[in-house]
């Protein structure tokens, strides 16, 4: 493994120092390069995997139903039948571990999509349409980042009940702002452009010049984003079902299975109970984290020397 | 100077503004009915019921309109009339100003750990770049980012309160002793160094990325050209530039303090705004929720200003431009 890397990199180099082979490396590929060298966001990127397959595959394989009562074996420790043990309404904590990360991660990509789809689309507007529209979405990209949206998506539960659909609307009116602003600035610039401008005079309408000329310019940040936003999401997710704003039972997800860790006596006596969800969470967003950081440095090579921003 | 504070604080009155409309009437428009929720059934179910309801809802202002409501709200609070809360008829001012203490208590501690932490941890691993050390600090900076906080409160408690027993599992202060700085200091290490730790993950990053950014520069080049000591160096014409930033990054930390706070206080029982937010949206309590919301703004709003005038208090090129 170790060798054929070293390899890789050589041939690589070799590669930029030929002129001729140098010219037909392209931008992608360089970036694929340089996201296999980060072997932390490798390593992220096939925990990710595994996960992603244990969660979709598991609950398939296991003998139980992740929501089936057994009042027969109601809290017990982990065994052969149970290895991760039974809940307080006799469940199996496996499977419901399992069938939890489903709702976990669909929330996450869900959550991800659609605030940069939002952010996509709200960006090239106020970067075109300038004026009052500008305005409008400046003020309330405002009002969003100022104000801290677990409360919000916490009130939002309280208020309209918890429910699964709108915990995903609500982080995602609360997450599109930051791929906005991103996509804003490069409208705002790209629309100036003699290239642009030409495509306009050949009778491009807006649409199309977002979605040729704007997307694939604003695609790696965007992507980027996307990555993290995955991970906040899920911290989210597990924060508000914790506090029992989020996904309602009897359905699993790791947040509110953490819910169940609210006494003492659990949290002191039933470890299985609440360590395994939290330890998952803690290893997916952490395999995200770092994919998004690889990404990072491999769509903009300065940040491989610690230039990047933060969170 | 005076005129970017004023420049800022008309930017933000809209911006404030918004924020209370905002969450004005999306409290309202909620469903449920605050009068029903903390009616006695009996009464609400009697023969007078409804009409008793329809009085109540009088009384409370809420058979107004919403644009009619928030005025007169607004009209209330710019008196510094807060309202009554629905559920203990108590002054929300006053509710607010009980839960104020302690969640500031809590903010400052952990925000004092992350810039203690997070700044050296920060600048070390920037001065050893690719060091063993730096490998580690960057990665559990990135751990610290990725672990939920209130799992990692649950484990400090199993570990510290449960299994190890020398410090407390919740709360502000031992029932039924005399109060002492001890006792307090005990109930705090915990929440305040967990939402502190989490939150130096981000100082870690931003300082390490700031200071490389600054030892790469030319003046620094000609300061060690000029002979230098590298302490010299370092401390008087590195570090300066490299943490200025910094300053920055801890107003638009706030809204994220805010948030940690709530769920780290729900985890440790600790008697601040969190726990006052979470039963006040369960029983529909207008009045506390919108005070809740605007001091929540106003947080936000001074955390950004003042990190804003901090910094041009101490970079000469904010100020004059």
């Amino acid at each position: 493994m170790r060798h054929s890397l070293a390899g890789h990199q050589q041939g690589l180099i070799s590669q930029i120092e030929e002129p001729v082979v140098a010219v037909s490396v392209s931008l992608s590929r360089q970036a694929f390069a340089r996201f296999r060298r980060h072997k932390p966001a490798l390593v992220g990127a096939v925990v990710l995997l595994l996960i992603a397959l244990a969660v979709l595959v598991g609950p398939l394989l296991l003998p139980y139903k992740p929501n089936a009562v057994d009042l027969s074996v109601f809290q017990k420790p982990p065994s052969i039948a149970h290895p991760l043990g039974t809940d307080s309404a006799g469940r199996d904590v496996l499977t419901r571990l399992l069938a939890g990360g489903r709702v976990s991660l669909a929330i996450g990509c869900l959550v991800a999509l659609i605030s940069t789809f939002l952010g996509l689309l709200l960006g090239a507007v106020a970067g075109f349409y300038r004026g009052i529209a500008d305005f409008l979405t400046l003020r309330l990209t405002e009002i969003i980042l100022s104000f801290p949206g677990l409360v919000a998506v916490a009130g939002a539960a309280a208020l309209f009940g918890p429910s699964t659909k709108l915990l995903i609307v609500v982080l995602s009116l609360f997450s599109w702002p930051t791929p906005c602003l991103i996509v804003r600035a490069m409208t705002l610039s790209i629309r100036n452009y003699e290239y642009v401008t030409a495509a306009r005079a050949a009778g491009a309408s807006n649409a199309r010049i977002v979605l040729f000329d704007v997307v694939p310019a604003v695609l790696s940040p965007l992507t980027v984003f996307a990555t993290v936003a995955v991970a906040q999401a899920i911290l989210a997710e597990a924060g508000l079902s914790f506090l029992g704003f989020g996904v309602p039972p009897p359905d699993s997800s790791w947040g509110n299975m953490l819910n169940a860790a609210e006494s003492i006596a659990i949290i002191s006596g039933q470890a299985w109970l609440w360590l395994p969800p939290g330890l998952l969470i803690a290893i997916t967003v952490l395999s995200i984290n770092l994919v998004g950081d690889g990404l990072r440095d491999a769509v903009d090579p300065r940040s491989a020397e610690g230039l990047a921003g933060l969170r | 100077m005076l005129w970017v504070v004023v420049q800022r604080l008309l930017v933000a009155l809209p911006t404030f503004v918004g924020i209370t409309l905002v969450s004005f009437i999306g409290i309202r428009l909620a469903p449920g009915d605050p009068v029903r929720t903390s009616l006695d059934p009996l009464i609400a179910g009697g023969p007078d019921g409804e009409a008793y309801i329809a009085l109540r809802r009088h009384e409370l202002g809420l058979d107004q309109s919403l644009p009619v409501q928030y005025l007169d709200w607004m009209r209330a609070v710019l008196k510094g009339d807060l309202g009554y809360s629905f559920a203990t008829g108590q002054p929300v001012s006053e509710i607010i100003h009980a839960r104020l203490g302690p969640t500031m208590e809590l903010m400052a501690t952990a925000l004092a750990v992350a810039i203690l932490i997070g700044v050296t941890v920060g600048v070390l691993t920037a001065f050893r770049q690719y060091s063993v050390f730096d490998y580690v600090a960057t990665f559990a900076s990135l751990v610290a980012i990725s672990i939920p906080q209130f799992f990692l409160g649950l484990i400090a408690i199993f570990v510290f309160a449960v299994t190890l027993r020398i410090l407390p599992v919740g709360g502000m202060s031992t029932l039924g002793e005399p109060p002492g700085l001890g006792d307090a200091v005990a109930h705090i290490l915990l929440p305040a160094s967990i939402l502190g730790l989490t939150f130096a993950g981000p100082f870690v990053r931003y300082t390490r990325a700031s200071v490389l950014e600054t030892i790469h520069k030319e003046y620094i080049l000609a300061a060690r050209a000029k002979g230098l000591s590298e302490r010299r160096v370092s401390f008087r014409h590195a570090l300066p530039n490299a943490l200025l930033p910094l300053v920055a990054l801890v107003g638009l930390q706030v809204p994220y303090l805010v948030a940690g706070a709530v769920v780290i206080e729900t985890v440790f029982q600790w008697p601040g705004m969190g726990q006052l937010l979470l039963t006040a949206f369960q029983e529909l309590d207008y009045p506390v929720l919108s005070g809740f919301v605007m001091v929540l703004a106003l947080f936000v709003f001074a955390g950004l200003l003042l990190s804003e005038i901090l910094y041009g208090v101490l970079d000469p090129r904010i100020r004059r431009s």
